[in-house]
């Protein structure tokens, strides 16, 4: 498994580059900064950087995304319109498929934190933006929205198996069946 | 007989399903690798690289981790009754649900680690850093807690006969 995790700005947002180790193409989940860590990892692992994911609308996941894009190139793909301010991104929707070299991620529905939300999901991993944290979820502003995030993660994330690993927006990553049997805020 | 991994370079490996009790991992490079569910009771770990390293789940019990680096590592759902973690680097570490019933946590860092429904009763906190630690629903019975740093999360936390 090729994964690089980093921890970016004063707010210790995290971006992910997984790769397929095959064809050695790449995937960016969220840039809330562009470090030079990113283009350092992606030439020391001999990676094409071909597609960015944003997993949400907030600041902290996409103020660096032109930045990041306009350094890889490649396509933007967004669970929100224009992120960052890119109007050229293709807008997902639960179920769409994401195929980074032989490796494929579908989206999953994760709102509540935000209006829209998704994670994706690949066989091993999963990329859950502020849907999920280790021992936490991302922080709501109504119970209706805290109701539709706890329902999502149950129904789209606790179903997967449980060696799964979970790359969250914050923090350290964790594991389906962890969040599912520990998380305080499911048990 | 134990294995011997001293000083090795495991970044990544995946050990899972393996019995590893009693190993020996001083100094090795363990970055990523993938421990998950594996016995790793009374293994020793002094010094090693354990960046975002995979022990979810794993036997910890009386495991030696002494000044080993565990930034970033998941723990979570791990037991690690009398596991050994003195001057250890756990900060951003993944311990939700972790059992570590009288574990030596003692100089530990622990900033911003997410110990979140862990288990650490008769745990010795002593000159540990805490500070920013989402210790939510951890319970802490009887732990010690004097000369810690810094203000942990601990909201509906058991605090029962702390000492501090």
């Amino acid at each position: 498994m090729i994964l690089g995790h980093f921890r970016l700005n004063p707010i210790e947002v995290n971006a992910f580059i997984y790769a397929c180790p095959e064809t050695r193409e790449a995937l960016l989940v969220d840039c809330g900064d562009f470090d030079p860590c990113l283009p350092e990892f992606v030439a020391q692992h001999e990676l094409k950087l071909t597609t960015i994911f944003v997993t949400h609308e907030h600041w902290d996941h996409v103020q660096a995304l032109p930045d990041a894009a306009r350094h890889f190139g490649g396509r933007v793909i967004s669970a929100i319109p224009a992120p960052g301010g890119m109007t050229s991104a293709t807008v997902a929707k639960p179920g769409d498929l994401v195929q980074i070299g032989k490796l494929t991620g579908r989206t999953v529905d994760t709102a509540g934190h935000t209006t829209v939300a998704l994670s994706l999901i690949f066989p091993e991993i999963a990329f859950t933006g502020d849907a999920l944290f280790a021992g936490s979820v991302g922080g709501t502003s109504n119970p209706e929205d805290y109701a539709r995030q706890i329902e999502n993660v149950r129904k789209n994330l606790f179903t997967l198996p449980d060696d799964t690993i979970v790359c969250p927006g914050h923090g350290p990553c964790s594991t389906i069946g962890v969040e599912r049997r520990f998380n305080p805020f499911f048990v | 007989m134990a294995e011997s991994f001293v000083n090795a370079d495991l970044r990544n490996r995946d050990f899972r399903g393996q019995d590893l009790c009693g190993a020996d991992f001083t100094g090795a490079n363990l970055a990523q690798a993938r421990l998950s569910g594996v016995n790793l009771a009374g293994a020793v770990f002094r010094g090693a690289n354990l960046y975002q390293c995979f022990l979810d789940g794993a036997d910890l019990t009386g495991a030696d981790f002494t000044e080993a680096n565990l930034e970033f590592s998941v723990l979570g759902g791990a037991t690690a009754d009398g596991a050994v973690f003195v001057s250890a680097n756990l900060s951003r570490c993944n311990l939700v649900g972790t059992r570590a019933h009288g574990a030596d946590f003692r100089d530990v860092n622990l900033y911003y680690a997410r110990p979140g429904n862990a288990d650490f009763q008769g745990a010795d906190f002593r000159m540990a850093n805490l500070d920013r630690a989402i210790m939510r629903r951890a319970n802490l019975t009887g732990a010690d807690l004097r000369e810690v740093e810094g203000k942990p999360n601990l909201e509906n936390a058991k605090l029962d006969g702390i000492r501090q």
